[in-house]
């Protein structure tokens, strides 16, 4: 049997492995902690920039949810207002950078010092079989985050230069990042930037495509491991030129936001769908739901290759626990040999 | 007489420099305050028509709002000295243990926007606070945002402590992204609008019936 390691890799060619693989972007602690047996936690976690578990911890952590992927973190700060939710969640309110003089307080790790990744590249050489996926952001929401969304909004029209500064700030940044991580023996670099709410993306494609797709363009030329790019909301008016940057897949394919199978239908043959599992099935949904609304997304996309199981968003601390395992055992059970390999809703460009 | 069709246009694009000068201008010519009104409301409506249609997004949403904020502010104490009052008063908030606040915000704006007077109560809102403030401000509405299938559920709460409270008239409207018309069926609201163009046809649809 290939490792999860070389069934995610599969998956991301758009390659049909031999089980469809399953893997999540984000896994909160507080929702594993019954599950482990672990001591609740004392502290409130960063959950937004940092890492909550150890190598070791993921491991385990992935073991029993059935995960085919561990995540490791790096992400460039926040200059918002940070207030705490409930159950160690953070939020960001008000953003702090209004003005050219705030740009310059805006102050981001060096992204040429090695310290910086000693941390990613022995979580990446620990990865035993599992795939290790490097998270980080793109730029575009860290810039909407520390300016507010609304002032961003606004700043569009206003101020567009300043947007422009933030928004370079970041993207220098990780470009070093992405080529640096490439290198680390990670096997996907995954962004994690919403730009979406269910009717649509938040600013027009057209803005899109003046703003934020060249500056996709830059950080794509520094990325050698498949991209993952995720982000909340319905993206489906710029599903064309994320394809056309080279992106690899999308991320979670949000089922109140996405049509998944229409998706698959027009972009299955240049990018691998990863997700789709509601959150609020996997909240409130019972174990048999959950069972049968995956099974049906393996039947109706995997065929062929390029779909990999997720949640809607997130395993959230308010995500019932025997959902989730439903969740992966439903992969066990209907995504092996069994499935055809045949499609039976998306039409693939015939080998050359 | 002024022509308030360039009234209308200047909020819809956004321009509150212009759609400023102009209501000074529609008020200094003496024009009734109702018919300024009008064609600002108008204005409003469009935008959240082709909010709705995905023609323009969260940015001119929020320019057009600001420019018919600027303007109205111009218009207001003409409306005041004509009598003219808000159609109703809406009390507005993100139920407890939720944050999310820029939909709430934009249909506070829309609200607004359609002459009813809104009083936002922010976000993370105990389901007592929105009772006592619909009490209070005598409001014939509550409009209620979730955005987290877990906060969605303490809409239901929110609900209870309208009619507990025995505001009979007052009608409970729920939006959000987990939100669903049959979610908002099933724990009693009067009504749903999954944006805020809609919002604006339900809340006066639910101040109508
Ligand atoms: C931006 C955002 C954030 C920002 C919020 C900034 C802010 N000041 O609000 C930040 C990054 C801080 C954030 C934090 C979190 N978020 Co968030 N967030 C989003 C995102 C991407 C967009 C929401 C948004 O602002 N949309 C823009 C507005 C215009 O749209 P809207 O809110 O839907 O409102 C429209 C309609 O719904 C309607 N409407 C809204 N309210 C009302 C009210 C009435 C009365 C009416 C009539 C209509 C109406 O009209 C609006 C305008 O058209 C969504 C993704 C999504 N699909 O929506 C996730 C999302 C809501 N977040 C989610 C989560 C899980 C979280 C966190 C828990 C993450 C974490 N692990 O910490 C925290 C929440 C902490 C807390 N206690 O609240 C999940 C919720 C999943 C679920 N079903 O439970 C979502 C859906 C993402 C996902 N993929 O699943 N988030």
């Amino acid at each position: 049997m290939p490792t999860s390691r070389e069934l995610v890799a599969a998956a991301l060619r758009r390659e049909q492995p031999d089980r469809v693989p399953y893997c999540e972007v984000y896994v909160s602690r507080s929702f594993v902690t019954p599950l482990m047996g672990w001591d609740p936690p004392t502290t409130a976690k960063a959950n937004f920039e940092g890492n909550e578990f150890t190598i070791d911890e993921y491991k385990a952590v992935a073991e029993r949810l059935g995960l085919d992927n561990i995540t490791f973190v790096l992400r460039a700060p926040v200059y918002s207002e940070i207030v705490p939710g409930d159950h160690d969640t953070l939020f960001y309110t008000r953003g702090l950078i209004r003005s050219a003089a705030d740009v310059e307080t805006i102050l981001l790790p060096d992204p040429d010092d090695d310290a910086l990744y000693e941390g990613a590249a022995s979580f990446a050489r620990d990865r035993g079989d599992y795939s290790a996926w490097f998270i980080t952001r793109h730029g575009i929401s860290p810039t909407m985050l520390s300016m507010g969304i609304e002032e961003f909004s606004v700043a569009l029209y206003d101020d567009r230069r300043l947007v422009e500064r933030i928004l370079d700030l970041y993207v220098d940044w990780i470009e070093v990042v992405a080529e640096r991580a490439s290198r680390l023996g990670f096997d996907a670099f995954v962004t994690t930037d919403d730009i979406a709410f269910n009717n649509g993306p938040f600013f027009s494609p057209q803005i899109f495509r003046e703003l934020v797709l060249p500056r996709f363009v830059r950080v794509a030329k520094r990325i050698s491991i498949p991209w993952v790019f995720h982000s909340d909301g319905n993206v489906t008016p710029l599903l064309d030129d994320l394809a056309a940057v080279g992106i690899a897949a999308i991320h979670p394919v949000e089922p109140a936001a996405m049509d998944i199978r229409q998706v698959k239908r027009t972009y299955g043959d240049r990018l691998c769908l990863i997700g789709n599992v509601d959150m609020n099935l996997l909240s409130l949904g019972t174990a048999d739901e959950v069972e049968e609304t995956v099974r049906g997304l393996i039947y109706d996309l995997a065929p062929g290759g390029g779909y990999i199981v997720s949640s809607g968003n997130s395993l959230a601390h308010y995500c019932r626990p025997e959902n989730v395992l439903a969740m992966s055992g439903a992969v066990r059970r209907y995504g092996g040999e069994q499935l055809p390999q045949t499609i039976a809703t998306a039409p693939r460009r015939s080998a050359p | 007489m002024a022509d308030l069709a360039p009234l209308t246009a200047a909020i819809e694009a956004g321009d509150r420099t212009t759609a400023v000068r102009l209501a000074q201008e529609a008020v200094a010519a003496g024009t009734p305050p109702q018919e300024i009104l009008d064609s600002m409301t108008f204005a409003m409506q469009e935008i959240g028509g082709r909010f709705q249609r995905n023609e323009i997004w969260v940015p001119e949403m929020l320019i057009a709002a600001r420019a018919m904020k600027e303007a109205m502010a111009v218009l207001e104490p003409v409306l005041v000295g004509a009598g003219i009052k808000p159609e109703a008063t809406a009390i507005l908030g993100t139920v407890k243990g939720d944050l999310h606040d820029i939909g709430k915000n934009l249909v506070g704006m829309m609200w607004k926007g359609a002459n009813i007077e809104v009083v936002d109560l922010g976000t993370n809102v105990p389901p007592a606070r929105f009772a006592e403030a619909a009490k209070e401000h005598g409001a014939r509405l509550v409009g209620v945002s979730a955005l987290l299938t877990t906060t969605m559920v303490g809409m239901r709460d929110v609900v209870a402590a309208i009619r507990t409270a025995g505001l009979d008239d007052t009608k409970v409207i729920v939006g959000g992204a987990p939100v669903t018309e049959a979610f908002a069926r099933e724990i009693g609201a009067d009504a749903y609008a999954g944006d805020a163009g809609s919002a604006v046809e339900v809340a006066q649809a639910a101040l109508r019936g």
